[in-house]
């Protein structure tokens, strides 16, 4: 592979010169595809800080996406609309201040004032401090759902000490294994060791997260030990990585979907049920993993990873299925013509629409779309920024959009399906609505685990699945790579946690 | 000393130096034509045909430059992408020159405050980056060549008034221009017929610089995913596209990349034979 060197070679001299020296062994260097963003609160970013394991939360979840104590010990629904947590002791801040039900109050109280969608995923209508252990949080609606929602990095509990004299959000301060301490703008962001953290002390002193958005630099950068663990290599570098002896890849199926989602508007060819279905049997999923994501993938047909255990396994798919496709559209008034589907004289062709912000977009999008050209269905594809496209989307000008969500986030089905389907969702831009969906999911998240949620939820995913408002296509396997001196990572499947204080460098 | 012979070689094989011919520069530019109009249909196979199981493929006989992630055939896109980038190239350069020429002819002949006015709308207009206004046209019409055609000349048309312009004012100077002018021949006849043919040669050894900063305009633009849709064999956006699989597979960035170095080194060289023949083009329009 000299050629591969020589091109990588010439790459680092352009992108990463000069080379700082390689760090301490009780100091991680991770490159990561996106900006921590510590300073700033708002949006998905935030979930750096549960990544970074600044801030815990009050709940947290396990590798088999179980709900574990956090900063909460334990807790129960004392009516349908109450919950008790009790809180864990002994525990401070990282500016010496006592954790306790107050302060708990105070940050998730922050949380939803600061951030207009915390308020929407939590449902509280008060919270109170009953003693110094104990929080009693009501909910505006019966809400079994909370303990998950809880595990969402952004309700991580942040101390007074965040906040300014206004309210407005400063530096997180947190009760996390570490604490920041550093952040240069686009370069990187430092957090260092908290020593009165209420765990097992972490083994690193460190953890530096550099920002190289690059995908081929951040690789490189990991192959000459410039970074120890790279986030997001490209798939087709994960088999180099996999065969190199100074690094290691982990890969693991995390929260995470990949789908296509339907404007079902009446004018819309994809407004007849039956074209939608088509589509949904014409493309082989195993294809689509395959060419795009070089095999680093799950092939989907449902809306939740089978690899979590979220919903039933009865709930019913779409399989490969060309010539019962073919039959649905000639169903549907279609003539093939040339071997292009065809209606009144006009080819079916359809407005396909993504963003190429994350790189595997485009990938997944030419895939999908040149798998429909090969059965017969044309595509226009608008490749835009993802608030760009959000446009072109909300204005319906769209016959699909494909995107990225993580549905199984917080190891509970409510989040996604409830945001993202129900027919009175901000989100919910397929003009969809079904009243059987609805009330399904308005249910699901009052029910305690057990029969009757499991059903609930089946019910709500037949009526998904048999208007075919999706087009699930893969299910995201998370993937990492590391120096060989890197021990004790793991993959997290929620895709938001990267469990440092777990890890160490020791080399072999 | 490596070898006195080879020196003496050197030295006796006298290589005559002699001004390079203008018509090399219009037959390179002819032979770009013809690639562009021909490459396009001496592609072996459809461009946008996927074949999933001859994915990622190395040179072969049947595949002589391999194929893509999704099994597309290298060499057929790389030849269809001729009648892309070139094309939407010449059409920024023919707009360009176009209004230019307008502008440059009417500035220059009519003078006074018509010439001040005109310049100093020109300046103005280079003074803005045209790949900027370029990304303004692509967020506004939508991404297509056409805008990207559109958002380039908006602003590239100065260029060549400028240099019109100051042509026009040295070729009015002479004297068969203030004979027809003493004649009282008609404005637009001046300047078509005793100015404009003066100007060809220049503006000609113009447009080829032109063409290649174009070229790489439209690469760049597309390689941001705004000059032609994805998936299109846009030698930009093919590159784009080819960035992911870049360490493992470097023939599907090497292929359209040395495309477009190809094409930009020919349109200079054009470009240099031809303002050597027929007089020089302003420095600053050299692209690197």
């Amino acid at each position: 592979m000299i050629r591969s060197r020589a091109l990588a070679a010439l790459l680092l001299a352009t992108i990463a010169a000069p080379l700082p020296a390689k760090a301490a062994d009780d100091t991680l260097v991770v490159g990561t595809m996106w900006e921590s963003l510590p300073l700033n609160m708002g949006a998905r970013r935030s979930r750096f800080f549960n990544e970074s394991e600044i801030l815990d939360t009050l709940i947290k979840l396990d590798y088999d996406m179980n709900l574990v104590p956090g900063l909460a010990t334990a807790w129960e629904r004392t009516s349908p609309t109450t919950w008790r947590f009790t809180l864990r002791d002994g525990v401070t801040f990282h500016d010496g201040t006592p954790f306790n039900a107050a302060a708990a109050k105070l940050s998730l109280e922050r949380v939803i004032a600061l951030l207009p969608y915390a308020a929407d995923l939590l449902n509280i209508e008060t919270i109170t401090a009953e003693d110094p252990e104990t929080l009693v949080i009501e909910t505006s609606e019966p809400f079994a759902a909370l303990p998950n929602q809880l595990t969402d990095a952004i309700t991580g509990i942040y101390a007074a000490s965040s906040f300014d004299a206004d309210g407005k959000f400063v530096k997180p301060v947190g009760t996390g294994p570490f604490e920041f301490t550093e952040y240069a703008k686009q370069q990187q962001t430092v957090t260092e060791r908290f020593d009165d953290y209420w765990g097992e002390a972490p083994a690193l002193e460190k953890v530096v997260y550099r920002f190289i958005p690059d995908h081929n630099a951040r690789t490189i950068a990991l192959e000459t030990g410039e970074i120890d663990l790279a986030i997001n290599p490209l798939p087709a570098d994960v088999k180099r990585l996999e065969a190199n002896d100074d690094t290691t890849v982990y890969a693991e199926p995390s929260a995470g979907l990949y789908y296509g989602s339907f404007n079902v508007a009446e004018d819309r060819p994809t407004g007849d049920v039956r074209v939608r279905q088509a589509i949904n049997m014409m493309i082989d999923r195993g294809l689509v993993v395959d060419a795009a994501l070089e095999g680093v993938g799950l092939p989907a047909t449902h809306f939740f990873s089978p690899s979590f255990g979220l919903v039933p396994e009865t709930a019913p798919s779409y399989d490969y299925d060309p010539d019962a496709a073919a039959a649905l559209l000639e169903e549907a008034g279609y003539a093939k013509v040339d071997g292009v589907w065809q209606k009144d004289g006009a080819p079916l062709t359809l407005r396909v629409l993504s963003y190429p912000t994350r790189t595997e977009m485009p990938l997944i999008t030419d895939a999908m779309t040149a798998l429909l050209a090969e059965q017969g269905v044309m595509s226009d594809v608008g490749m835009f920024t993802f608030e760009g496209m959000m446009e072109f989307v909300k204005a319906g000008d769209y016959d699909i959009a494909v995107v990225f969500w993580t549905p199984e986030m917080t190891g509970h089905p409510d989040l996604h399906l409830k945001s993202q389907f129900h027919s009175a969702a901000g989100l919910n831009d397929t003009n969809w609505a079904s009243p059987v969906f609805d009330a399904a999911v308005d249910k699901g998240r009052t029910l305690d685990p057990g029969p009757e949620r499991d059903a609930t939820y089946l019910e709500a995913l037949t009526a998904l699945h048999d208007d075919a408002v999706v087009i699930p296509l893969v299910h995201k396997v998370y993937t990492a790579a590391a120096r060989s001196e890197v021990k004790g990572f793991r993959v997290h499947p929620s895709g938001f946690f990267y469990d440092l204080k777990s890890v160490s460098k020791q080399a072999d | 000393m490596r070898s006195d012979a080879s020196l003496r070689l050197v030295r006796r094989v006298r290589v005559p130096v002699r001004r390079p011919r203008p018509s090399a520069g219009l037959v390179l530019l002819l032979a770009m034509a013809l690639l562009v109009v021909v490459a396009p249909a001496l592609a072996p196979y459809d461009p946008s045909a996927t074949r999933f199981l001859d994915r990622l493929e190395g040179p072969s006989l049947a595949h002589p430059l391999g194929t893509d992630p999704l099994g597309r055939d290298t060499l057929s896109r790389l030849l269809t992408g001729f009648g892309h980038t070139p094309v939407a190239a010449a059409a920024v350069v023919a707009l360009s020159l176009l209004i230019g020429a307008a502008v440059g002819l009417v500035s220059g002949l009519a003078g006074g405050a018509v010439d001040r006015v005109l310049m100093r709308l020109c300046e103005g207009v280079l003074t803005v980056p045209a790949l900027a206004v370029a990304l303004i046209v692509a967020g506004v019409l939508g991404v297509s060549l056409t805008a990207v055609v559109i958002g380039l000349s908006a602003v590239h048309w100065a260029e060549y008034a400028r240099v019109i312009r100051n042509m026009t004012l040295a070729e009015r100077a002479r004297t068969h221009v203030t004979a027809a002018v003493a004649l009282g021949a008609h404005p637009v006849r001046i300047a078509l017929r005793h100015v404009a043919p003066a100007l060809f040669g220049p503006v000609l050894a113009l447009a080829a610089f032109s063409f290649a900063w174009a070229v790489l305009s439209f690469a760049g633009l597309s390689f941001l995913g705004l000059g032609s849709p994805p998936g299109s064999p846009e030698w930009g956006a093919m590159i784009a596209e080819a960035r992911t699989h870049m360490r493992s597979h470097p023939l599907l960035v090497v292929a359209p990349g040395l495309a477009i170095a190809g094409l930009v080194l020919a349109a200079n060289l054009a470009g240099d034979l031809l303002s050597d023949g027929l007089g020089r083009a302003p420095d600053h329009f050299r692209m690197p």
